[in-house]
């Protein structure tokens, strides 16, 4: 197998068809916004 | 909900299914992808005021990705939590040879974490030696030696299922 050859395979892999997402964009936010003040305490801001 | 927030899940809807693709890659796994799409969307938006100033929000998120699943692998935790063989169960590209596809996944599963980032880097972000080796926190001559050895390993393990693969140099 050939780097062009890699390059095929990799894209075909990545057109599987996926599940629905598990994904909860709430629960990031929240976390995140849990991290961003926690960064900030850290930094004495 | 405040501008920047919006902002943020303006991007995020935006980009999501190329970010499970590029977490799908590395993690050979849909359900490992998307928790680790949830961690990076979670450090996202810790970073997300210095990540909208950025001129390529991708990159800067592609670099968040790769990162954590590598610190993952490096993990104990993970180590021993980390069922082999559990890529199997997922589905297949529409019009792909299942099979194909089903020996890259396995191939790519076997090799190392950080050949598998660094092939996927290459080859499927386009990335450059130079770019890789940013992104990876390594040198230039650790990605040429990463992508050859995963590309000699991938060789080793395809090539006998697929009849030997002599002409494909």
């Amino acid at each position: 197998m050939d780097e062009a050859g890699l390059r095929i395979l990799l894209n075909r892999l990545a057109d599987t068809e996926p599940p629905p997402a598990r994904i909860d964009l709430d629960v990031a936010i929240a976390r995140g916004r849990r991290g961003r003040r926690w960064r900030r305490v850290r930094a004495g801001v | 909900m405040s501008g920047p927030q919006v902002d943020y899940v303006e991007y995020v809807e935006a980009r999501l299914a190329w970010l499970r693709r590029l977490a799908y890659l590395l993690c050979q796994d849909w359900h490992e992808a998307d928790d680790l799409v949830q961690a990076t969307l979670t450090r996202l938006y810790t970073y997300w005021p210095r990540a909208a100033r950025m001129d390529n929000i991708d990159a800067y998120v592609r670099t968040i990705l790769v990162r954590t699943f590598l610190g993952e692998r490096r993990s104990p935790w993970f180590r021993r939590v980390l069922l082999p063989g559990s890529a199997q169960a997922d589905g297949v590209a529409a019009g792909a040879d299942p099979d194909v596809v089903l020996d890259v996944r396995e191939a790519l599963a076997a090799i190392p974490p950080r050949q598998r980032a660094t092939l996927v880097l290459r080859f499927y972000c386009d990335l450059d030696v130079a770019q890789s080796a940013i992104l990876l926190g390594c040198s230039a001559g650790t990605v040429k030696s990463q992508t050859s050895k995963g590309l000699a390993a991938l060789r080793r393990m395809l090539e006998p299922a697929w009849g030997g693969g002599s002409d494909r140099g």
